[in-house]
């Protein structure tokens, strides 16, 4: 079974898990709806300023929830089912990216999801083309470094904890080129600037996550 | 030998298997067995010493190689419990590159058919450990490890272990089998050992 083949395999297993369990639609998505709620209470009734800053609040909201998505128990998987992909001498490395690539689709449905409520909330509306690019490419990047922060801990005892520490600093860079792309169009600027950096940052992680995989599962 | 941490776990271990051959391995709960079939299965490394697994040496990356011809069942099944006990395993099929068909035989032959359907979560122990045999006898390992083989089950389950076991060996494959039901192993292994503290000892 080639490469690809095993990788499409394990992400059709790990969204049928998902379909079955609805762990990030039913559970995560609604809290983060609240949460956007709260952050809107927070700022007050400045019809403008609401505005202004949903963009933002939106990305803020997707990564503190990408934190729950990424380190789901259904999405990283017990002991016991890694132990038994590598029994069935799967590439740790397609065992990686098969992971970064079913977050990366559950990431996207989140993000679509949540869009339209803070279209609603804050009265935003989106450059017309400029968030079909981004919204998949943040999925993507904070798939993979999900997938890549949990290769790295799976074995510690903290790992929960110091994967949410990992995730927070490591997204940041897709945070950033997100609400800046988002902004931009929305001001009739550029946004060339902050896809290359989305891109950089994926490619990056993309190599990280296959390089990795196989001298952590060596260790 | 074998340390985690600070505690050592395996201390004096020798043992060569056979292949065409089951051995037996009983000893009380701490002593080490469960590690021992983790070394085995290479998914751990002894501290010190060396390990050879089907002509692999599993003290190396060479071990991946030998991945392929084992199967370990242990405490964790290792298994999805949202999907069906036939989503499962065609799973494991499609990860070894073999047909679907293989799934519903190995169902069958291990009394599963009828509840092919059942999310795993729904299924008792017994059936789980069912699940199990059906996935050996889709992946026809090489060397079949099985942790507290008998632990729970009702006699007819206890007897398809051992009616597995026996294949493996019948096919020319190794197995190493954990069991407190030391009757039972006896008749079912060709050698029996027993692990105190970490030190392996021939019983028979």
């Amino acid at each position: 079974m080639t490469f690809w083949r095993q990788v499409r395999t394990v992400i059709a297993n790990n969204l049928r898990v998902e379909r079955r369990t609805l762990e990030v639609v039913g559970v995560t998505f609604p809290f983060a709806v609240a949460t956007l709620i709260a952050f809107g209470l927070a700022v007050g009734i400045d019809a403008a300023l609401l505005e202004r800053i949903g963009p933002a609040l939106y990305w803020v909201v997707v990564l503190i929830f990408s934190v729950l998505i990424i380190l789901r128990s259904s999405g990283t998987g017990s002991a016991a089912q890694r132990d038994l992909m590598k029994l069935l001498a799967v590439d740790p490395a397609v065992t990686t990216v098969a992971a970064g690539l079913s977050a990366a689709l559950i990431m996207l449905v989140f993000e679509i999801l949540l869009l339209p409520v803070t279209m609603l909330l804050f009265n935003w509306t989106p450059g017309t083309w400029s968030w079909v690019v981004t919204l998949p490419m943040v999925a993507l990047g904070l798939g993979l470094l999900g997938s890549l922060v949990n290769t790295v801990t799976t074995s510690l005892s903290s790992r929960t904890s110091l994967a949410a520490i990992l995730i927070v600093p490591g997204s940041i860079p897709l945070l950033v080129a997100a609400t800046n792309s988002l902004e931009a169009t929305t001001y009739g600027q550029g946004i060339l600037p902050w896809l290359l950096l989305l891109l950089a940052v994926n490619l990056g992680l993309g190599i990280a996550v296959v390089a990795l995989a196989g001298p952590i599962d060596d260790l | 030998m074998l340390q985690l941490g600070n505690t050592p776990v395996l201390a004096d271990v020798t043992l060569a298997v056979d292949m065409g051959t089951a051995i037996g391995l009983t000893g009380a709960n701490g002593s080490g067995k469960s590690s021992l079939l983790r070394c085995l299965a290479t998914l751990q490394r002894p501290t010190v010493g060396t390990l050879s697994v089907l002509g692999f040496d599993a003290m190396t990356a060479e071990r991946r190689g030998a991945r392929r011809y084992i199967t370990l069942i242990g405490h964790d099944a290792g298994l999805y419990p949202s999907l069906t006990l036939r989503e499962n395993l065609d799973l494991v099929a499609d990860m070894l590159g073999r047909s679907r068909d293989h799934t519903l035989q190995a169902l069958e032959a291990v009394g599963l058919r009828g509840a092919a359907a059942r999310p795993l979560e729904a299924a008792s122990k017994g059936m789980v450990r069912r699940l199990e045999l059906a996935r050996v006898l889709i992946q026809q390992p090489r060397l079949l490890l099985l942790d507290e083989a008998h632990a729970g089950l009702d006699t007819a389950s206890s007897d398809l272990v051992d009616q597995v076991v026996a294949r493996v060996t019948a096919d020319g494959g190794a197995a190493v089998v954990v069991s407190h039901e030391i009757d039972r192993l006896q008749s079912a292994v060709d050698n029996l050992y027993k692990l105190e503290a970490g030190i392996l000892e021939r019983l028979v």
